[in-house]
């Protein structure tokens, strides 16, 4: 396992490498010179050109490349032209909240997905199996940031149940924290619950046909016992593995949705760098985001290895 | 009759009974589909949908542009539909041009990645030294969740129809050449194949004769999934302000616009997100369906 452990954390190196390559060579496409604009339309040359070397693009191409990778692996992803601060910092304060955000729209997605799926597998062929199959697929065609925005006009300005937009600090009222979270989280559940229940369905179909379930259901065991502990438990490897995917693609959902609801999250910070052209920031949170996607896809395979020794040696 | 003569009747006998047997195949084909359900309910929406946005300029009432002050934000009535938006611009009008523009792109978007999908799989499978760098260097571009990888290129490159079609592209091709390499590693073995590479044919005889042809199925199904989420992308990117630039009515855009009005004014932004909605179950529908019929392991899905 250990060993296992190892290998895929070394397979993520050259990954990461050509992660951040791309991020430079983004930075890199940007059209034109962005210090005529830091510097504002009244900047004579002069502060012009000092602009240019103080952010180093009056370099060659190579200089700034070997710059940026030496930072980066001194963990300095360098400085926001117009935040005033330092892009790790920038990016890392805003953390919590698209984590807080991915992460609870996961449990949720994942108990509704998983209870669903479980469901439409034991009543196989009924009203219900055939009504959450069409509801799952529905989920996936439905662009996640419009769906916000239709539970925003319903529980926001129709109902007025809950709030708009905006967000308040669990560390300064759980309530109002709890509040401004469950409508993001909502959104972002509903729409990947879908993909976990289409496969907690038919991994589930796959396991209830088998011996042993007959057996245990041949002993007289509880049919709620056969279920959860014997078939939920040899069902669970695919379960596991789009669950993984899933919180990779709601990490990204996260980014979107935040714009939606104005989260403080990262992914505001992107798309608000992104109209102010403040590319260091877009690059830091590209990378940062980006590693975490990776990091969870790690997990997901070691998750993967525990569940099923098979997978472990097989590499 | 001489024997060389009736070698030659045999042969073209024997061709025609393969062409037979492979229209034949087509027809099964044809008629797996027709019978396919869910592959039928979505056709048919995406045809309907094909249809309106290629007619839009017969179709649409108003000009999509054209701002109209004394009927501003109106709801949805006999008049306007859909309602109107803050211009007083007839939001159905711009919901039918916006839907022309999400379908041109994700079509657009489709046959790119299926293109450079082909090539770069191909390649990768075919070429032993390449395979190596090429799913590294693909691996890597799929380490950007979702639609950010986009968002980032379009903000580089500056906003407009032609970025979001080479950010989309840039995005969806690493998974699409995925698809084509695990196919063609499937083929490349086989001893039809083989027998190919023994009579003295050329490479790219093998690879476009008896390689791509069996790369195909999954290709088509997998172009159909990144038509889906090309549409849902481009109306991301728009909405996020790194799409098609306004008044340009996108469906994203039109979107964006409504969320301004998310107090006083609902009608501007549920339409065309219906409207995504809809078109993007189509086109899963017919993957669905695709998938079904080319591969019936996964019939058992359902």
């Amino acid at each position: 396992m250990l060993l296992f452990i190892a290998r895929r954390l070394l397979s993520a190196i050259p990954v990461l490498f050509v992660v951040s390559l791309m991020t430079f060579v983004i930075m890199w496409l940007v059209p034109g010179d962005v210090s005529a604009e830091i510097g504002g339309t009244d900047a004579t040359p002069e502060q012009i050109q000092q602009i240019r070397e103080q952010l180093g693009i009056d370099r060659p191409l190579l200089e700034r490349a070997v710059n940026w990778y030496g930072n980066l692996l001194r963990g300095d992803l360098g400085h926001s032209y117009l935040l005033n601060r330092s892009v790790v910092d920038a990016v890392l304060e805003r953390l919590p909240v698209t984590l807080s955000l991915a992460g609870l729209s996961l449990v949720l997605a994942t108990i509704m997905g998983t209870l669903l799926g479980i469901l439409a597998a034991v009543r196989h062929n009924s009203w219900v199996d055939q009504g959450s199959m069409v509801a799952a697929l529905i989920g996936l065609s439905i662009p996640d940031f419009w769906f916000g925005l239709v539970l925003i006009i319903l529980f926001g300005v129709t109902l007025g149940w809950l709030p708009t937009g905006g967000f308040v600090p669990i560390t300064e009222d759980v309530l109002g924290w709890v509040r401004c979270m469950t409508l993001p989280a909502l959104t972002l559940a509903f729409t990947q619950m879908g993909v976990i229940a289409r496969m907690t369905r038919s991994s589930m179909l796959d396991v209830l046909d088998q011996d042993f379930v007959r057996t245990a259901r041949a002993k007289g065991m509880r049919a709620r016992t056969v279920i959860f502990k014997h078939a939920l438990r040899n069902a669970l490897v695919p379960i596991v593995t789009v669950v993984g995917v899933t919180a990779g693609v709601l990490l990204s959902g996260a980014v979107v949705i935040e714009s939606v609801f104005s989260l403080p999250g990262v992914g505001r910070l992107i798309v608000g760098s992104i109209q102010r052209r403040d590319f260091p920031v877009i690059q830091g949170g590209l990378l940062v985001t980006a590693s975490i996607f990776v990091f969870v896809n790690i997990v997901v395979d070691m998750l993967y290895g525990w569940l099923d020794p098979r997978v472990r040696d097989e590499r | 009759m001489s024997a060389e003569a009736l070698d030659i009747d045999q042969g073209k006998s024997l061709r025609g009974e393969m062409t037979s047997a492979r229209r034949r195949r087509t027809l099964k084909f044809v008629r797996e589909l027709a019978d396919h359900p869910s592959f039928l309910i979505g056709a048919t929406i995406l045809a309907i949908l094909t249809l309106i946005a290629v007619l839009a300029p017969w179709i649409a009432p108003y000009d999509p542009n054209k701002n109209n002050y004394r009927d501003v934000l109106m709801g949805p009535s006999s008049q306007f539909w859909f309602g109107t938006d803050g211009y007083g611009r007839d939001i159905l009008s711009r919901v039918i041009y916006g839907l022309r523009v999400s379908l041109m792109i994700g079509l657009l978007v489709a046959i790119l990645t299926g293109i450079f999908g082909t090539i770069l799989g191909t390649a990768a499978s075919y070429v032993r030294w390449l395979d190596g760098l090429l799913m590294r260097t693909l691996d890597g571009l799929m380490a950007f969740p979702g639609v950010l990888l986009a968002i980032a290129l379009a903000s580089a490159l500056g906003p407009s129809e032609m970025t979001v079609i080479i950010a989309l592209t840039v995005t969806y091709t690493p998974r699409t050449a995925r698809v084509v390499r695990a196919a063609v590693l499937v083929v490349q073995g086989m001893q039809y194949v083989e027998a190919a590479k023994a009579v003295g044919a050329g490479h790219g005889r093998i690879i476009f004769r008896y390689i791509l042809g069996n790369a195909l199925s999954p290709l088509i199904v997998q172009m159909t999934f990144v038509f889906a989420v090309s549409i849902i992308a481009e109306a991301i990117m728009s909405f996020l302000g790194v799409g098609p630039p306004p008044p340009a009515p996108s469906l994203g855009n039109i979107i964006a616009d409504g969320r301004t009005y998310i107090q006083e004014a609902w009608w501007v932004a549920v339409f065309p997100g219906i409207v995504i909605a809809v078109a993007v179950l189509g086109l899963n529908l017919m993957g669905d369906g695709l998938r079904d019929i080319i591969d019936p392991r996964h019939r058992s899905e359902r």
